[in-house]
């Protein structure tokens, strides 16, 4: 049995162990504001600390975990930075949770400076937030690094980016995944040294009392935010240009001129679409607003715009048999445009002024993620259930295809509506003027029920032969 | 649009730098005390709140200070009270009886302000007040003077103070705080100080004119670092690809 299997396998049972934790998490949540649980306040943005970051956390890492084992078609992929990835990951949010819910952390997912001073209960809890970040952003970056390297032990840099390709040449031949792969890596280099430089930021404040500037701090933030959130959903589209043909019998993607084009596009824009999270923050120089503005649209619509192009050109009279795994590409792709334009309504200025802070943004980002980025993931852990097991999961298909998708729609719609009524988002209970958010956070957690057990029985199976793997016995 | 942002600047460093502590007070409750006031109504803070917000403000009719001024100025600065605002101004003297305070208003013109009521407090009520509202009052026997705040505070119609402007200042902060307790949006950004390690923008208090300072810079080091690092991997591993393409045997 290969180490790559098995850390692949690991990362597969603790990820779908934690995900129906953290759903459960975002079940009491929409419970709280439907007034059918009475949390206190501090219970319920505990949760939702929780609940964000161990969701980002977990398909993040999924994310990689698939492209890392998906990588050792093209190159050879070391194991120990995955596995340094895996242990300090571990280490990391055991620290996160302690924070969490011994020491009453609950800044929400992205602990907006000063917030990490002051909403907790116990001094410690901020030192350990401090650390659980230091420790997350080491073992990812030896992480990516390790897999940026292994690119280029192979690929030149212009050829991992296929400028060649760019130019109209056919040799030598770079395929989608490198590209998308290295953009998305080099994507997250810088994300994770703003991080770094946040971090050291945390602790001179934390250590001497030094005060720091809040816009500096909330700019790199969604430095490291935004971009982590969003690459990981390019993660998802690497994992996807490199299975997606086979499921339909038809050759592996060839990177074309304008496929390219849009990923070394997302590349040079990617890390100034984060500037759209601080539209209301008026100190910001204007011109970043302007750039802000343009880059939220560049960085996911030709990439967009070219993934939906070959996804349908590949099924169209393709014959393509359906199975679980194709299906959650499939229906990830399309909710992916669906979230996507949402999240473009909300990051054009203008609107930003009416959605801001509404339920509208929980609306479009749990699209593309509970219903795109997630599946992409889970259409990967399929793929490899398959591949060690034999097991097509052919039983599950109809039922958690049908449960996960109806479930999750209702449960975004839930969301979207809300937030067109001006429901706010981070609010425990709903103040009289909006009451209405309260009979949609009903609807959304009945509708969430119908993904949890699909997710349930989903788990039940995948885990089980992702442990033999793991422990070796197959 | 420079002018612009430095203008905005400027405005809301007047108004931050004028109120550094206002986080203290904001959203603190006034006790409910009972009010006399000169019409001869007699009523509750909190009854009296039912029907409008007001803008309270505190004086001594036997003051030869500061009040007389302070009082004027409010006067130049708000004119008749805002819409939905009553300008309240009370004494904290608990010698002033009600026909002082009348005496005080008409001498400044003040008696038949629209939107402006006068009145006194119990004196066993006034020291909770003072206390809620952060007011320090300090009679110096030898001047026979009293020494005390000027503040004009924000008061929604719960009781909770939701702004409070101390001292004279210019007058557009103070409609401002109106606008503001009227839930519109007033753009405020702290004053940089010197406790602050890299800021943002530097301002020139003299000049008002301000500049991107050494934090914003600070944003150019991921980039910057992940293109150097792009780069010396791409440089360090040349001779591994080299080698792997001589193993293929192709031109090398
Ligand atoms: C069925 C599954 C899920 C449920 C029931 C759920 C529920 C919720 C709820 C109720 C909130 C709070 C919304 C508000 O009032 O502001 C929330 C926030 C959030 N969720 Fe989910 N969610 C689910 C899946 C996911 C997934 C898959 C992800 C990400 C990969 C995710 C990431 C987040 C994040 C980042 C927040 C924001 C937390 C914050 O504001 O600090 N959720 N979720
Ligand atoms: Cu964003």
């Amino acid at each position: 049995m290969k180490a790559l299997d098995r850390i692949t396998a690991a990362w597969i049972v603790t990820v779908l162990l934690v995900f129906p934790i953290a759903i459960l998490l975002g079940i009491l949540m929409r419970l709280n504001q439907a007034n059918v649980l009475e949390l206190s306040s501090l219970t319920f943005y505990s949760f939702m600390t929780a609940h964000g970051l161990l969701m980002v956390g977990i398909w993040f890492t999924m994310s990689m975990a698939g492209v890392s084992y998906l990588l050792q078609r093209y190159v050879e992929v070391k194991v120990w930075p995955v596995t340094l990835g895996y242990v300090l990951t571990l280490v990391g949010v055991v620290l996160l949770l302690a924070a969490i819910f011994l020491g009453d952390f609950h800044t929400g997912w992205y602990f907006l400076y000063p917030l990490p001073f002051y909403a907790r209960t116990e001094q410690w809890a901020t030192t350990a937030f401090l650390l659980s970040l230091g420790s997350l952003g080491v073992g990812w970056t030896v992480w990516v690094l390790g897999l940026l390297v292994a690119i280029l032990r192979k690929y030149s840099l212009s050829q991992a980016l296929a400028w060649q390709h760019l130019v109209g040449k056919q040799e030598p031949e770079t395929p989608p995944f490198i590209l998308i792969t290295t953009t998305t890596l080099l994507g997250l280099v810088p994300a994770f040294i703003a991080a770094v430089v946040l971090l050291v930021l945390f602790f001179i404040e934390h250590l001497s009392g030094v005060k720091q500037d809040a816009l500096l701090m909330k700019n790199l933030t969604f430095y490291f935010g935004h971009t982590l959130v969003n690459e990981m959903l390019y993660f998802g589209i690497a994992t996807l240009y490199e299975l997606f043909p086979s499921f339909a019998g038809k050759p592996p993607y060839k990177t074309k001129p304008f496929v390219a084009a849009a990923w070394n596009l997302v590349l040079l824009v990617v890390w100034t679409a984060y500037f759209h999270h601080l539209y209301m923050d008026f100190v910001q120089p204007t011109v970043v607003q302007y750039i802000g503005q343009l880059a939220s649209w560049i960085a996911p619509i030709p990439a967009v715009a070219v993934t939906t192009f070959s996804v349908l050109a590949t099924v169209y009279r393709s014959g393509m048999k359906w199975w679980l795994a194709p299906t959650f590409f499939f229906t990830g792709v399309m909710f992916w445009i669906i979230g996507g334009l949402g999240a473009i309504l909300d990051a054009i200025v203008a609107n930003n002024f009416v959605l801001h802070n509404t339920l509208w943004v929980p609306g479009h980002f749990h699209t593309y993620n509970l219903l795109g980025n997630v599946l992409f993931s889970l259409g990967f852990i399929t793929w490899f259930v398959r591949e060690k097991s034999g097991d097509d999961s052919s039983r599950l298909y109809r039922p958690v295809a049908t449960l996960y998708l109806l479930g999750g729609t209702g449960f975004v719609l839930a969301f979207f509506i809300a937030g067109s009524a001006s429901v706010m988002r981070r609010v425990d209970k709903y103040p009289h003027l909006v009451s209405s958010g309260s009979f949609w956070a009903l609807i959304g957690a009945i509708f969430v029920l119908f993904v949890l057990t699909a997710v349930l029985f989903y788990v039940f199976h995948a885990v089980r032969r992702c442990w033999r793997v793991l422990v070796g016995s197959s | 649009m420079l002018a612009c942002i430095s203008g905005l600047l400027l405005i809301a460093t007047g108004i931050l730098g004028a109120q550094l502590n206002e986080g203290r007070y904001y959203l603190r409750r006034l006790p409910d005390v009972p009010l006399i006031l000169t019409d001869g109504e007699q009523t509750s803070l909190y009854r009296f709140l039912q029907h409008q917000s007001i803008l309270l403000t505190l004086f001594s009719a036997r003051c030869g200070g500061l009040c007389s001024p302070y009082l004027l100025f409010l006067k130049q600065a708000l004119g008749t009270a805002p819409e939905g605002f009553t300008v309240l101004a009370l004494s904290f003297d608990s010698r002033d009886t009600r026909s002082d305070v009348r005496a005080m208003a008409h001498r400044l013109g003040l008696a038949e302000q629209p939107g402006w009521r006068w009145g006194i407090i119990p004196p066993e009520h006034i020291p909770r007040l003072l206390t809620t509202l952060g007011y320090s009052v300090r009679y110096d026997s030898a001047r026979r003077e009293y020494d005390h705040s000027i503040v004009v505070v924000v008061i929604d119609r719960r009781g909770n103070i939701l702004r409070r402007m101390e001292g004279i200042q210019d007058a557009s902060l103070l409609k401002d705080l109106v606008r503001e307790a009227r839930g519109e949006f007033v753009l405020s950004y702290p004053l940089p100080t010197t406790e602050v390690a890299l800021r943002c923008f530097e301002l020139d208090k003299e000049t008002g004119s301000w500049r991107l300072s050494w934090g914003m810079a600070l944003l150019l080091i991921p980039p910057a670092t992940s293109f150097v690092v792009a780069v010396l991997l791409q440089l360090l591993l040349l001779p591994v690809r080299r080698a792997k393409s001589c193993q293929k045997g192709s031109a090398c």
